[in-house]
């Protein structure tokens, strides 16, 4: 530590002004606090009689933090109170650790410059490698157990407020579940409780298909009465593809993880502006659902053909779809799913293979 | 003889504690969170003069850790059992509230006894029933009522508050007059009911043809803009309302029978730093957070201050036992916030 200014001589640098209060009191009184050994010693200002003293291992002192008053506390219960800082780390020392958060703490632009870069890049990299690592984790060490129970529960609330009993001919549904056998026999599930299962439902939902994490996939008979039969299995196989890569857990770890991290971050800042992190994190995930979309097309077109059917039997439903939609074709960053458009282009894509 | 409340902080100093807090808290998965929140609070507290005598802030670390580690852990397992299983849902919901005014009450007793003012600790002496009063049974009657007691709500969380703070030995008293609280709600609630009627008279015409989902579908984008609007009048309605209220609670509150405060917060001034504060950290993208909360800092201190009648270095502290950190944690990482001015 370098003396502050010119007038500073080596005694003066040993002692310390401030206020002296009485244990628990709120009276106190202005004393010079110096160190004498291993000694801590007040003496009154007034009339430079001894006040206090107590040994300098038994007396606790407060972090520094800016500009904020320093608590010296003596183990009978009376504190010194000074705005000196510099004076209490001469007297008395600092840790390291402590020092090195002050030092960082403490107001330079270039410095700052320097933390700003440091901490936008410590939360991009978290965005970027620390979540998808984290989300993977969590995914394989899922026990079976669960899965099933999350399945189940939102099964469960589906089924009560959009889905009926199936209304389809037994025939269909015989065809249909057969075909499903022989997709499922040609890829091993990673748990015999996962092996997928196939349920018909008719559905206020219209013309669709879904899956569960446990491999429960529901099939509506808008579906199967709006296309042909073999475009089903093409559809069939997509959902099997969001099971086999576990779409459904990954978006729901990561969607908390996304809460962790915003908090994490914005803990400090709070209230109206976390919520809009959130919201902004939320459009962010999209772009991960328009990517298990993709995958799980290009699943499709790869368990159908290795079961010997048209590899291309999804491409049909994307022709009907795109007629309903609207715009130019191109998915923005507020869709869920990529366009029919761009569907059908990728699908090109991998069947020209 | 009147003291100003003074801010000494200043957003440079608290941007340097701000940046390396969250910096740490990211490098240690949250560990450091704790330690930030004893060096912010320390800062604000002790950059808060009366009468050229700061606050102070005592919590340790260490503690405040522990108890946000229990806290974490016990939601993630109460939310993941809810998620699971939707039958569990209730019972957990009866869990939190039942537990909800326990962990307020001894939240609101740790958060006082780790502060002081000349030496002296701020302590709260409420009850489980008092909280249960004043949070659970007056909102749930408040939602019943459309929200006509909502100044009664106010008063029963300020009462319980205040009047259970003790500085010292010595009480802390607190009322709050419904009056001018009804005449914020009353044009509020009229605002509001203008709106929604103006809105539900534009939507008739798109039902001309019934309830068909294209027609929900046409009203609900039709309806954006008033939304966005509902949103914005609400969130000044409550700042106003926030304003009234502090100003009321403080203009009515004495400490020891004898020392009185006045706060001169002009609602609509408050609106503005609150929404200039809301811009500034938006165009920063988050960086100008710590000048904006040494801002509204400076602009409460400023409306704030302490009528003394009589020394104030007369008060002694009550030694009392460490309290638990759980209430207080679980308020601060669940976001509870019961809107006491104090």
């Amino acid at each position: 530590m370098q003396p502050s200014n010119e007038h500073d001589t080596s005694l003066e640098r040993a002692l310390l002004r401030g206020a002296l209060f009485e244990a628990g009191s709120a009276k106190s009184e202005d004393v010079v606090l110096r160190v004498a050994g291993d000694l801590l010693i007040a003496t009154g200002v007034d009339d430079n009689k001894l006040r206090l003293k107590a040994p300098l291992k038994d007396v606790s002192v407060s972090d520094r933090i800016a500009a904020v008053q320093r608590r010296v506390s003596f183990p009978t219960g009376e504190v010194f109170v000074t705005h000196d800082n510099d004076g209490v780390d001469r007297l008395i020392g600092v840790s390291r650790s402590t020092s090195m958060v002050t030092w960082l703490e403490a107001a330079s632009f270039k410095k700052f410059a320097v933390l700003v870069v440091l901490m936008v890049a410590l939360i991009a990299g978290l965005y970027r490698y620390g979540l998808p690592l984290a989300v993977k984790t969590a995914v394989a060490v899922t026990p079976v157990p669960v899965i099933k129970a999350i399945s189940e529960a939102s099964l469960l609330g589906i089924e009560r407020q959009l889905l009926k009993p199936s209304k389809l001919p037994e025939a269909t549904r015989a065809r249909l579940r057969a075909a499903f056998n022989h997709l499922v026999s040609n890829e091993p599930p990673r748990d015999e409780r996962l092996k997928p299962t196939l349920r018909f439902h008719s559905s206020i939902l219209g013309p669709n298909a879904f899956a569960l994490p446990d491999g429960t996939i529901v099939v509506t008979d808008e579906l199967v009465d709006l296309v042909d039969q073999d475009v089903v299995i093409g559809v069939i196989g997509h959902e099997l593809g969001h099971v086999h890569h576990a779409h459904g857990l990954q978006l729901l770890y990561r969607s908390l993880g996304l809460v962790a991290l915003v908090s994490l971050v914005t803990g400090d800042v709070g209230g109206i502006l976390e919520e809009v992190a959130l919201q902004g994190a939320g459009i962010l995930s999209l772009s991960f659902a328009r990517d298990h979309e993709r995958e799980a097309d290009a699943y499709s077109v790869e368990i159908l053909r290795k079961s010997g059917f048209d590899p291309g039997a999804i491409v049909p439903f994307f022709e009907v779809i795109s007629k309903f939609e609207k715009g130019d074709g191109s998915s923005n960053w507020l869709s869920t799913h990529p366009t029919s458009k761009e569907r059908l282009e990728n699908l090109k894509g991998l069947l020209d293979e | 003889m009147e003291h100003k409340v003074k801010f000494h902080g200043t957003g440079k100093e608290y941007f340097g504690i701000w940046i390396v807090n969250i910096i740490l808290t990211i490098l240690t998965i949250g560990i450091y969170s704790a330690w930030a929140k004893v060096r912010t609070n320390r800062y604000f507290y002790g950059n808060t003069y009366i009468d050229n005598h700061p606050f102070e802030y005592h919590a340790k670390p260490m503690q405040i850790l522990i108890g946000r580690v229990i806290v974490v852990v016990a939601l993630v397992v109460l939310n993941v059992i809810s998620q699971v299983n939707p039958f569990f849902a209730l019972p957990v919901f009866v869990i939190y509230i039942v537990a909800l005014p326990w962990l307020v009450c001894r939240g609101l007793r740790f958060s006082r006894r780790v502060t002081s003012y000349r030496n002296v600790r701020f302590d709260f002496v409420g009850d489980y029933g008092g909280a249960f009063w004043a949070l659970i049974l007056l909102p749930l009657l408040n939602v019943f009522t459309l929200f006509l007691i909502t100044p009664y709500t106010s008063r029963a969380i300020a009462r319980y508050v205040g009047n259970n703070t003790r500085y010292g030995d010595r009480p802390v008293n607190v009322d709050v007059p419904v009056g001018p609280l009804y005449k914020v709600l009353a044009v509020g609630l009229t605002l509001i009911f203008i709106m929604v009627g103006f809105a539900l008279f534009t939507a008739v015409p798109f039902f001309r043809d019934g309830l068909t989902p294209g027609a929900l579908n046409a009203v609900s984008v039709a309806f954006i803009p008033i939304f966005m609007l509902l949103y914005v009048v609400a969130i000044v309605l409550s700042l106003i309302y926030g304003a009234t209220l502090r100003n009321l609670t403080f203009n009515n509150m004495s400490v020891d029978a004898k020392h009185t405060f006045k706060s001169t917060v002009k609602p609509w001034s408050y609106v503005g730093v609150v929404v200039t504060n809301f811009l500034l950290v938006a165009v920063t993208l988050g960086l100008g957070a710590p000048w904006a909360r040494v801002r509204i800092t400076n602009y409460l201190a400023d409306n704030t201050s302490l009528i003394a009648a009589g020394p104030l270095d007369d008060y002694t502290s009550q030694i009392r036992a460490e309290t638990g950190v759980i209430g207080e944690e679980y308020m601060d990482v669940g976001g509870v916030d019961i809107g006491a001015a104090i």
